[in-house]
């Protein structure tokens, strides 16, 4: 696994170098991003919508604590056991107590963020469990030993024929063979037997129903379902924040959530675990890990809205060019970027900076989360902290005395327009981070104050 | 244990009460509903045929699974198709012989092909999803609009089961290169019979 800080330009150049695989993985995405465009315009009331799933989102967070204790009594009542934890590490340690009670050696998992968030897979295996990812992108990023680079499209930098070597090593499959859908039937064919030999399963939640005490787990493998089906033992593993106060309210989520994630209406499976099947367990646990006091951030604390559909990153400029893994989050894109710096602002500085501000993500986001207005504000945070870079202090100090005062902006303009006719060495050296991918321009003979004193009186 | 100090938490940190916006009363409507849901069903994968009557289910069912060894259905004895016995699965797990399951569900979503099904109609739940291929008759007047229509529609009574949900299409992935393939932990087909 990789470590959870990062510069993301540097990784982000890594990734770019590649100019092919660059362009692959934004087209990829962008691919996405069409398709929830089409799904999003086939509703009319797709704006009302997404203003309905914000409006819920921000009523259930600020009445959270009751909405909590209202799902724990009714989830309770139908026979599931309820668990909180404070921390990821209190997390695992209560899955890990779950399975060691029933002695469980191998356990299959579904998706889950909060897993990946909570570290879980290296804290079970440590300890002598083989825990297994069932969803097929999972599957391919864990084999690969390293973490998903995207919340619902886990492997969307890997090719196919990465893949099938992946396959060959550990399935058998034919070498060189790279064919998706034979890749999906051996992969189908070699997790089959290991949902019937699990002694487990594990779920992330989609949506936790206060009035019933149900949770909702939407897939479109079905590996969710057969994780739960199967073994005597279900953990379904949730943050907080996704109670919504009434099973009508799922008409609103599961009407945004696919068509913003895929661009499919819904997704295959929209499972409504409401207890634990006859001669079984289920378990709920309930982990906070920050997000309590991410409450009381009043520029940020909804992005405890997010539902995890994945559209921000589709649609980010960035994101699609430097790829999940430049973010050092276990949440890239625009809504990790938000997220991150609430857990440790120093080691995710750079990455409220990884964006253009150019608002796509908000304009996309189901739940409306202000995402791009969140990232100008984490900017402010970072300098107030005092975290920002030595070079990019200076260049702000020097723009802000610039910009205060007119003969200064005047003087800075001709010389930089005189400055452009040097030969290209001494503008685009080591110096200049910015034309490291960009040209400049060609400069304009004049400024427009130059040619508005010469030409105003022309007209009039 | 954290609850207390989990909750607490919350209570200092949560912001002011924000009212609950009350229930949509926007969702879609279609002019042609089964139309539509028809196309909904496609959209995602599955295949959807009208039929007037259950007679006309098993020549269906020859037609599209004619390799299908191992039936379970809960038709009744109007279909004439020999169904495997429900004492035969008295695990979970032994639903994985099973080639095809021919069902019902209890309602249809026309804005996506969502079709709800609950556990209390199978000897196992495992089935819906062990099954290689599924076949689900819906009755066209049990169509509705959208998912606002649906919700109101099932209440809440089907929580005193351990699981209920929706099922749209076939199992599906796209996780290597964005290549839809149909067929992935699920089952590998879905035949929709709208029986009108």
């Amino acid at each position: 696994m990789t470590q959870m800080h990062t510069h993301h330009p540097k990784k982000a150049a890594a990734f770019v170098s590649d100019q092919a695989r660059t362009t692959w993985h934004n087209k990829a995405l962008w691919f996405v991003r069409q398709k929830r465009d089409k799904a999003a315009a086939s509703l009319p009331e797709w704006e009302q919508l997404r203003d309905t799933a914000a409006q819920i989102k921000a009523h259930s967070l600020s009445n959270l604590d009751e909405y909590l204790e209202e799902f724990e009594r009714n989830a309770q009542a139908k026979g599931i056991t309820i668990h909180w934890a404070a921390t990821g590490d209190e997390h695992n340690q209560i899955v890990y107590d779950i399975l060691k009670t029933h002695q469980v050696r191998e356990v299959v998992k579904s998706k889950s963020m909060l897993t990946e968030e909570c570290h879980l897979n290296p804290f079970l295996e440590k300890r002598g469990i083989t825990v297994i990812d069932t969803d097929l992108g999972e599957r391919i990023v864990q084999l690969r030993n390293e973490p998903p680079s995207h919340i619902v499209l886990p492997a969307i930098h890997v090719k196919k024929e990465e893949i099938g070597e992946l396959f060959h090593e550990h399935m058998g499959t034919k070498k060189g063979a790279s064919d998706p859908k034979y890749l999906t039937e051996s992969a189908r064919l070699d997790l089959r037997k290991k949902f019937l030999d699990a002694e487990a399963g594990i779920t992330g939640v989609n949506f936790a129903v206060a009035e019933t005490g149900s949770v909702v787990v939407c897939t479109n493998e079905g590996n969710a379902d057969l994780g739960t089906v199967l073994p005597p033992i279900h953990i379904a593993c949730m943050g907080l924040e996704k109670i919504i106060p009434k099973q009508e309210n799922l008409g609103v989520f599961l009407r945004l959530l696919a068509r913003s994630a895929t661009g499919q209406p819904i997704t295959t499976y929209s499972s409504h675990f409401n207890g634990p099947q006859k001669g079984s367990e289920m378990h709920v646990v309930i982990v906070d890990n920050g997000r309590s006091e991410l409450l009381s951030r009043k520029k940020f604390w909804r992005s405890l809205s997010c539902i995890r559909c994945g559209a921000c990153m589709n649609t980010c400029p960035i994101y699609r060019r430097s790829g999940g893994h430049s973010y050092g989050y276990v949440i890239p894109g625009p809504i990790g970027s938000v997220l991150a710096p609430n857990k440790d602002l120093a080691a995710h500085k750079s990455l409220p900076f990884a964006s253009t501000l150019c608002g796509s993500c908000t304009d996309v986001c189901p739940v409306k989360i202000d995402l791009h207005h969140q990232l100008l504000a984490w900017r402010e945070e970072v300098v107030k902290a005092g975290k920002l870079n030595p070079g990019k202090r200076l260049a702000m100090k020097l723009t802000s005395w610039v910009l205060q005062s007119p003969q200064r902006y005047k003087l800075a303009g001709k010389c930089a327009r005189l400055a452009m006719k040097l030969p290209r060495v001494f503008l685009y050296n080591p110096l200049n981070i910015w034309g490291r991918q960009r040209d400049l321009p060609p400069a304009p003979p004049e400024s427009f104050q130059e040619w508005y004193t010469k030409n105003r009186d022309k007209n009039s | 244990m954290s609850r207390e100090s989990i909750l607490a938490s919350v209570r200092a940190h949560k912001p002011a009460s924000i009212d609950l916006p009350s229930a949509p009363t926007f969702g879609i409507r279609y002019e042609d509903i089964s139309t539509q849901f028809k196309q909904a069903v496609e959209s995602v994968g599955g295949i959807c045929t009208e039929i007037n009557a259950v007679e006309e289910i098993k020549p269906l069912i020859d037609q599209h699974y004619a390799d299908a060894k191992t039936i379970f259905h809960t038709i009744g004895d109007e279909l004439p198709i020999p169904s495997l016995s429900a004492r035969e699965f008295s695990t979970p797990h032994d639903g994985d012989k099973l080639d095809l399951l021919i069902t019902r569900g209890t309602l249809g979503v026309a804005e996506n092909g969502a079709i709800w099904v609950e556990e209390k109609q199978l000897p196992q739940r495992s089935l819906f999803f062990l099954t290689q291929h599924l076949v689900l008759v819906v009755k066209a007047s049990t169509l509705l609009h959208n998912l606002h229509e649906a919700y109101a529609s099932l209440g809440l009574d089907h929580t005193a089961q351990p699981w209920a949900g929706f099922i749209a299409g076939p199992s599906k992935t796209a996780d290597v290169e964005q290549c839809l393939v149909i067929g992935a932990h699920g089952s590998r087909s879905l035949l929709v019979l709208l029986e009108t």
